[in-house]
């Protein structure tokens, strides 16, 4: 049974890990290409962008999927509870791959770090861009209320526009 | 791994035949018919059971579940919170378990 897993168990499970690492580095290009869209405002392109990501993240879940029945499998042979198989566990017990595992280990833990860098860097200048946005159309709605030229050149206030201030205002 | 419907309670929700307890002192003689109390639901109902018990009980539904929902986004008819399922895949590649 161990012979089994060691042929053909682990070998699956490797190329799932190599799937999702290049899932993985899909998804950093992705959050390259939308940063540059959000600096350079182009809106089109960022919707694609987040169909592209919607649709990749599947793929990564679905994999996860298969990679938890693949860890049913070493579990129930090893007895062990399923939770408790990491990475560090398999190349351990199965030294046979253990330079594998440890290649994914390191980068995993990389392109982890890099992706929730870049993540948070773009919803950081998203955000940024949303209170610009905010902003200007606050200042915008102010002065388009200021006062109305009637047909003979006569100035109406609009009393509305009198009632608030620019404190008043959600910026 | 099977799931026991009877054990959900959800077979119990569908129909209820019971005989009611005979209370002491009654006088009043009932017809037969009227000895048992019936509740049942609308078709819809049972339709809906048989689903729940589908999914719980066959995993593999949930990848053709996948392959609908990835149809309903090509064809732009699923709204995912990509953000918020991002924050969520990176935070399982980070602080999940697996990867250390």
């Amino acid at each position: 049974m161990r012979n089994e897993l060691a042929k053909k168990t682990i070998p699956s499970l490797l190329s799932l890990l190599s799937q999702e690492y290049q899932f993985y580095k899909e998804l950093e290009q992705l959050l390259i290409e939308e940063r540059d869209c959000i600096v350079n405002m182009q809106n089109e392109e960022l919707t694609n962008i987040n169909f592209k990501k919607e649709s990749l993240l599947l793929n990564i879940l679905e994999i996860k999927n298969e990679r938890e029945e693949i860890l049913n499998q070493i579990s129930n042979y090893l007895n062990i509870k399923k939770d408790d198989i990491s990475i560090s566990f398999l190349l351990k017990t199965f030294p046979e791959y253990e330079k594998d595992f440890a290649e994914f280990k390191i980068k995993f833990k990389k392109i982890g770090q890099k992706i929730k860098s870049l993540n948070d860097i773009n919803k950081h200048i998203l955000n940024s861009s949303l209170n610009f946005i905010k902003s200007s159309l606050n200042i915008f709605y102010q002065n388009s209320n200021r006062a109305v030229y009637t047909n003979f050149g006569k100035v109406r206030v609009n009393k509305s526009y009198m009632a608030k201030s620019s404190f008043s205002s959600k910026i | 791994m099977k799931i026991d419907t009877n054990e959900l309670g959800i077979k119990n929700l569908i129909k209820t035949d019971k005989k009611p307890s005979n209370s002491k002192g009654s006088s009043l003689k009932k017809s037969e018919s009227a000895d048992y109390d019936s509740v049942s639901f609308s078709d819809d109902l049972k339709k809906a059971e048989e689903k729940v018990v589908d999914v719980l009980n066959y995993p593999e539904k949930r990848s053709e579940k996948i392959e609908q929902i990835k149809e309903m986004i090509k064809s732009g008819k699923y709204n995912v919170d990509v953000h918020k399922l991002t924050d969520k895949i990176i935070d399982d590649l980070i602080y999940g378990k697996f990867y250390r």
